[in-house]
């Protein structure tokens, strides 16, 4: 066991006892780990951009490359520019042209991904359970394929129906506004019951990964305990 | 037309003529220095009977007394003027003395007197006509001042007999003397009979001047105060509801304080103006209403009593963990893991790994937190273990900063993969980006010429599957979308993170990702079927008492809470 192991193993273990003393409510020590790692994370960050894409992207086209890649550069290197005046009062205007492209492509690609990508597909998926060639391919298996496509027809309209929250507007009906009209109300509670299975589903997701990542540290803090103690 | 009269002949002739048409006498211009001076106006101090500093009650009945004995001299004095002005038989005559009436003056005159016809015809037509019109008005005024003598004297008959009379009576004599009788004289007699059932001495207002009511109101008598009462009902209309108020007079004059009933106005009745209001307007306000309602609905969770919890029972049930997974990791316990027949979505993984080629080409997206490294290492390690047998070419590509890191540690430090080529394509800042750029390079076939070419070939790199690494929905969505939309064709599969795995499922069903491995439940089905190394399994035994503990505490917590719903319930019933 070398010095390094050592140093890097107490480091850990002493971030990770900071960490869990959170338990007994908020602390110096919590808060010191917590800006550790803020700090931490943000030096690599910019650390890994300049390395990574600035550097290979930007500056070695506009130091090494032919005269139409530092033209090209020269665009991204404008945009960089104008960001950086923005900081300053007197340029803040200045900003809102690179902000405005980020912000236009990231909405076009974010647009795009879902309706090429997620509406469409899963819509025709719901479609395709349906077919009978899907539910025949397995034989013995038939009305299991019927009713697992029912019931994801059902939760895709009950969950649906639970995010409906537009109203019929009737001039001459005595259904108050605030009522749903009784199929949408019938349909939301079933999706009730899907989406808390989902939820559900989730949480214990969730909870799995973190008692995981807590077998982990304890994992990791009982190794370095019994190498120092087997080292001494 | 104005016209001037000749003097000596009378005749009448144009203002503008400087002689007589008739006679040719020259026009006198003296004459219009003798005619009476025009009445001047009464100056406004005269008129203004009230004093303008002192306006109190006392000061105003001094003003009227002396304007009173004013106009009894200035009637005297109007009196003896009329008597001389009906002495004078010649309206042009002035009451001058003789040294003063001019010469013509005196030869007119004279004339007149010797001759009967010296005045001229149109003369003696203006004197005749202003005589007749002085006896006419003469006439008229006594007739008039008689009259109103008369009303007064029956009206006085009237009341004296009234008195003695009964009601029935005085209301037929009225309604004799008065065929419309006003209500406010109804009233008015109503109160007053009141007051004398009452047996209080009551003078006879009516038969007192103005005068008189006005000193007894300023000594505070209390037969004016009831007719300034009185006044006051007529005056702001008779309301059936009267607020009683505190009457102080001059506190110099006396102290006592007297109730006065003063009626208040009776104001017209509230009508609510009539707004039409559309019944999509009615619509817009039925949903604001229920908008507000949902708003200031109590939400049950919101209450931070229940949320202030001891910090001692947190620290006794992260104790309780602690233990309890220290000893299942280093007491002994290590159970079988389970031998769980694979998924569907894990047979796809199962199925892909089979029919790779040899030394595949794949490329792994690292795009997860360094939080979940533990995890995300012990599901990948099976498949890593899988492609490092099948010496595999690995394209690395990190859409998280952390990501640089951790694919080294997952491939180089834990699952120590060697002898197969790994190329790093560095860092993308968002999945999206990153996906839809690699995507396009992948489905374009020629790159434009004048677009510089990218550092890192990814143009040139044909995958025989992505494989994405992530441990939360976002990242993993954002890959799905772009790469289904671009490259259909390519297989993709989803190493996800246990949280990440039921809402990443639907990509599954629908045949956007041909395999899933999610959670370190299902990556321990995988490293049973593909791996002799059960390095995951021996974990096992600490997280499945990990869940136990959990499922127990959660169970508890809700026993707990009910019993305090109980006891809270109790309470406030008993309040």
């Amino acid at each position: 066991m070398n010095l390094s192991e050592i140093v890097w193993g107490l480091i850990g273990f002493l971030l990770t006892v900071m960490v869990l003393s959170y338990l007994i409510g908020d602390n110096l020590f919590f808060r010191l780990a917590g800006y550790l790692f803020v700090g931490v994370m943000a030096g690599f960050l910019s650390v890994v951009i300049i390395r990574q894409i600035l550097w290979p992207y930007l500056l070695i086209p506009l130091v090494h490359g032919s005269w139409l890649e530092r033209l090209w550069a020269l665009i991204p290197l404008g945009l960089v520019i104008l960001l950086v005046l923005g900081q300053f009062k007197r340029f803040t205007g200045f900003s809102r042209y690179p902000l405005a492209f980020l912000g236009g492509v990231a909405a076009a690609l974010a647009i795009g991904g879902a309706v090429f990508g997620t509406i469409m597909p899963q819509t025709q998926a719901v479609i395709e359970i349906f077919d009978p060639v899907v539910w025949y391919a397995v034989p013995g298996r038939t009305w299991l394929r019927i009713i697992d496509a029912v019931v994801m027809l059902l939760g895709t309209i009950g969950t649906l129906s639970y995010f409906h929250f537009g109203r019929q507007w009737r001039a001459h009906s005595n259904i108050k506004a605030e009522e749903r009209p009784f199929i949408l109300e019938t349909l939301s509670g079933v999706g009730q019951v899907f989406i808390g299975i989902a939820l559900g589903a989730v949480f214990a997701g969730l909870f799995s990964s973190a008692l995981v990542a807590l077998i982990d540290r304890i994992l990791s803090i009982g190794q370095f305990i019994l190498l120092v103690v087997g080292a001494s | 037309m104005p016209e001037w009269i000749c003097p000596e002949c009378g005749a009448e002739n144009p203002q503008s003529a400087e002689r007589c048409l008739n006679c040719h006498v020259i026009r006198e211009e003296d004459l219009e220095g003798d005619l009476p001076e025009a009445i001047e106006p009464t100056p406004p101090d005269q008129v203004n009977i009230i004093p303008q500093e002192g306006q109190d009650l006392p000061e105003l009945l001094h003003s009227l007394k002396e304007d009173g004995e004013k106009a009894v001299e200035a009637s005297q004095d109007e009196e003896q003027s009329l008597e001389s002005s009906s002495e004078q038989p010649d309206p042009f005559e002035k009451p001058e003395s003789d040294d003063e009436i001019p010469d013509w003056l005196e030869r007119i005159r004279k004339r007149a007197q010797e001759e009967g016809d010296s005045i001229g015809e149109i003369t003696q037509k203006i004197m005749a006509a202003q005589e007749s019109l002085v006896e006419d008005q003469d006439a008229e005024q006594r007739r008039r001042f008689e009259t109103w003598v008369q009303s007064i004297k029956s009206q006085l008959e009237d009341q004296s007999g009234g008195e003695d009379d009964d009601e029935d009576d005085l209301e037929s004599i009225t309604d004799d003397t008065h065929p419309v009788e006003p209500d406010w004289l109804k009233r008015l007699r109503k109160a007053r009979e009141g007051d004398e059932q009452e047996g209080s001495e009551q003078p006879d207002i009516q038969g007192d001047s103005l005068l008189q009511w006005l000193v007894a109101l300023e000594d505070g008598d209390e037969t004016a105060l009831l007719a300034l009462e009185q006044i006051q009902n007529l005056e702001g209309g008779v309301g059936e509801e009267t607020q009683r108020t505190s009457f102080t007079g001059d506190e110099s004059v006396s102290e006592e304080t007297q109730e006065v009933r003063i009626d208040e106005p009776v104001l017209p009745a509230y009508k609510p103006a009539s707004i039409i209001v559309s019944p999509q307007e009615d619509f817009h306000a039925q949903q604001l209403a229920a908008t507000i309602r949902d708003e200031y609905t109590p939400i049950p969770g919101s209450d931070h009593t229940r949320a202030r919890s001891s910090w001692l029972v947190r620290l006794v049930i992260a104790g309780i963990m602690l233990t309890a997974l220290s000893l299942a990791l280093f007491g002994g316990f290590n159970p079988s893991a389970p031998q769980n027949s694979p998924q569907p979505h894990h047979e796809g993984v199962i199925t892909w790994l089979e029919t790779l080629p040899d030394e595949p080409a794949v490329l792994l997206v690292f795009d997860y937190q360094a939080g979940f490294s533990g995890e995300m290492m012990r599901l990948s390690r099976p498949f890593m273990v899988s492609l490092q047998e099948m010496n595999s070419h690995l394209t690395v590509i990190s859409t998280t900063a952390s990501g640089v890191l951790l694919n080294q540690q997952l491939l180089v430090d834990d699952v120590l993969v060697e002898d197969i080529s790994i190329t790093d394509l560095g860092y993308l800042p968002l999945a999206s980006f990153g996906a839809f750029s690699l995507g396009l390079q992948n489905q374009v076939a020629v790159n434009p010429a004048f677009l510089p070419e990218p550092v890192m070939p990814l143009s040139s790199l044909s995958f025989d599957g992505i494989v994405i690494l992530s441990g939360d929905y976002e990242g993993s969505r954002g890959w799905i979308e772009q790469l289904t939309a671009l490259t259909p064709e390519t297989p993709l599969l989803l190493l996800v993170t246990a949280q990440a795995g039921p809402i990443v499922m639907p990509y599954w069903e629908s045949g956007q990702v041909i395999g899933l491995v999610a959670g370190k439940s299902e990556a321990l089905v995988l490293e049973s079927d593909q791996v002799e190394d059960r390095w995951l399994g021996n974990r096992w035994g600490a997280y499945r008492v990990g869940v136990l503990i959990t499922i127990g505490f959660i169970v508890l917590g809700v026993i707990i809470n009910d019993n305090r719903d109980a006891n809270d319930d109790s309470h406030w019933g008993e309040l």
